[in-house]
């Protein structure tokens, strides 16, 4: 009895920060579906009729859907690329002991630590000369390569996990190195590669300042940045019903699928953390 | 079918001096099945390793048949290997697993499933094929190993410990259908096991290594009755064999009160003033008092049949232990003195410094 009071006791904290968390976005889904009077006349209240209109509005009068098509974009071909780069070179790393394979891997640690900023300006002037600033394949790359590291490490506690009785055993039967890897090693880091790409995929969609650096027409724009354009739109046309509408496009997504994964990246964390 | 001939063929892991296997000079016949046994960390799998590709070797040759594979890549070698824990793919199903190394090697569907399903009815595993290994017992998931190594119809079959993660009932009983199946194929096999048991009932010769070092290759039966040297003499055999450092006497050595008579020429050869004299517990008999050693039992290990005294006896003023098998139906008691000395032509004399074999 008073173990389970203790419990709920010890849970109104959570319930309340749950709450606090949840609620703003409870209120902006609802407020989605709202029109301009109804968010002023009731701002608390359950929407009158759940209507479509602002969704509508917010996907062709505001970008949102061109947005949302380049956010998809680069989120999908940015976690490929990431995946592509880092699960050769975590496996390389992990597995391949060869001169300075140790002094590499703490690098490619060291270089977490950087702050993204530092690469901005040079990044900018790198892609101009390139003439390759305003293209989505090419902030898609920036975005693989910044994550390669974060990729790495991750990817290097699982391999550790796998039994090189494994590989031993498909280079006897007759696989290429490269064979091992893909057909062998992956299918078996699934979880790694799951739980990077989600925690990758996050980033990329949420991604601000280097999309607005980057980019720059208002086709070529990823979400962050058109629903930066549609908020400061919405303070002098007051589209607030749209600015809800964009959010709730931009970021039922990401929530589902870490929801659908959520059991994955979880599970990921603390086995990474425990063979690594 | 192939030979497997080492030729002087060394291995030095990086960063250690001493070789992991030094100079191996090792010839296996066609169709034999050689065991290669010794203690942890006497270059068995090393060499095994080394035939399968796995692992580099530094200086000398290692060849298949007539072909020289010292530089081969392990998939190029004609060979199938069953590894210790199997090494099974986990998110393949038991043929994906059997029939992998035939799908790389661009074996038509049919075919490949043809020799899946051939393989699997010499196993018994015709109801399994469809499941993953997760899904498997540990028998099974070692005859899975088996057959993968069978369907690819090697030259060589290498196998390293494969039984060691089975029970102990499950464990003889696979190691005869494994010794059984090896032979009924006619393929050349060489398997590793740590297991002495399993080295003299399975092969046809065995080979017995000792710090990267060949101690002694010979069928079981010649290496139970004549050890090359201490080491071999110690190791084949349960319970070991005993090991008396005993003083060399005129006709013979001095066997506790007597003079056990063990023929001139050993005792020629022997280069100190003692020699070191192996006889093994079911060579030593009971006697009348003051006949032979004394024997304080300290136990007495009753097993039905036969029962073991395991005790102590006065050599020299040192104390060294012996075992004893007598009778399991009139066992002496424990703590009580029991005199022994051995039986006629089954002594085993070696050199007290080099621990080689002396005489015959």
């Amino acid at each position: 009895m008073r173990k389970a009071l203790m419990q709920t006791v010890s849970r109104i904290p959570l319930v309340v920060w749950a709450v606090i968390v949840i609620y703003p976005i409870i209120w902006m889904f609802l407020g989605s579906f709202k029109d301009y009077g109804e968010i002023f006349r009731s701002p608390w209240a359950l929407p009158e009729a759940f209507e479509f209109d602002n969704f509508v509005q917010a996907w062709n009068d505001h970008g949102i859907g061109r947005s949302f098509v380049n956010s998809l974009l680069v989120t999908v071909l940015g976690c490929t690329l990431c995946m592509l780069f880092s699960l050769p070179t975590a496996y390389a790393i992990e597995r391949i002991r060869f001169r300075g394979s140790k002094v590499l891997f703490n690098v490619y640690l060291a270089s977490m630590m950087i702050p993204m900023v530092l690469g901005w300006i040079p990044l900018f002037f790198l892609l101009l000369q390139l003439n390759l600033l305003n293209n989505l394949l090419a902030l898609s790359l920036i975005y693989a390569v910044t994550q390669v590291p974060f990729t790495v490490f991750i990817l290097c506690s699982f391999l550790s996990g796998v039994p090189r009785d494994l590989e031993e055993a498909a280079a006897i039967d007759g696989m290429s190195q490269y064979g091992i890897l893909f057909k062998i090693v992956a299918p078996l880091v699934t979880t790694g590669i799951i739980t990077a790409s989600i925690m990758n995929a996050v980033m990329y969609w949420n991604e601000y300042f280097m999309a607005l650096i980057f980019l720059q027409s208002d086709e070529k724009n990823t979400l962050g940045v058109a629903m930066d354009l549609l908020a400061n739109e919405a303070e002098y046309t007051n589209a607030w019903g749209a600015l809800f509408a964009g959010l709730t496009i931009a970021i039922i997504p990401i929530m589902v699928i870490y929801a659908i994964f959520q059991r994955n990246i979880t599970k990921g964390m603390t086995e990474g953390a425990l063979k690594g | 079918m192939a030979t497997v001939t080492f030729d002087q063929a060394t291995r030095v892991y990086p960063g250690t001096d001493r070789p992991a296997v030094d100079k191996l000079d090792l010839d296996v016949g066609d169709g034999e099945f050689l065991v290669l046994v010794g203690p942890s960390g006497c270059g068995k799998s090393t060499s095994l390793r080394m035939l399968a590709g796995l692992e580099d070797v530094n200086t000398g040759r290692i060849l298949i048949g007539d072909r020289d594979v010292t530089d081969v890549p392990p998939k190029d070698r004609d060979i199938a290997m069953v590894f210790q824990n199997y090494a099974l793919y986990p998110h393949m199903s038991v043929s994906d697993n059997m029939g992998f190394a035939l799908k790389i090697a661009g074996v038509g569907k049919e075919q490949r499933a043809e020799r899946v399903r051939e393989a699997a009815k010499l196993l018994d595993l015709e109801d399994y094929l469809d499941r993953k290994p997760k899904a498997l017992s540990g028998g099974q998931r070692q005859r899975v190993a088996m057959g993968r190594a069978i369907v690819r119809n090697p030259r060589v079959f290498l196998m390293d410990e494969p039984l060691s993660n089975l029970d102990a009932k499950l464990r003889v009983q696979t190691r005869t259908q494994i010794a059984s199946l090896t032979r009924r194929l006619g393929v050349t096999t060489v398997y590793v096991t740590h297991d002495q048991v399993e080295a003299m009932t399975m092969g046809d010769r065995v080979a017995v290594l000792k710090d990267g070092l060949l101690q002694q290759v010979d069928t079981p039966r010649r290496l139970y009755d004549h050890p090359d040297n201490v080491f071999v003499a110690g190791f084949i055999g349960s319970p070991a064999m005993n090991l008396l450092e005993l003083p060399v006497v005129d006709g013979g050595v001095q066997f506790g009160g007597t003079t056990y008579d063990t023929g001139r020429e050993a005792i020629d050869a022997a280069s100190g003033s003692t020699v070191t004299v192996g006889v093994r517990p079911e060579d030593l008999v009971l006697t009348a008092e003051g006949d032979g050693l004394a024997v304080e039992a300290d136990l007495v290990e009753e097993q039905g049949a036969d029962a073991f005294i395991f005790g102590r006896t006065i050599v020299n003023d040192k104390s060294h232990d012996i075992i004893v098998r007598v009778d399991g139906r009139r066992p002496p008691e424990k703590n009580s003195t029991v005199w022994v000395r051995p039986q006629p032509g089954h002594v085993h004399v070696f050199d007290a410094t080099t621990g080689e074999r002396v005489g015959d």
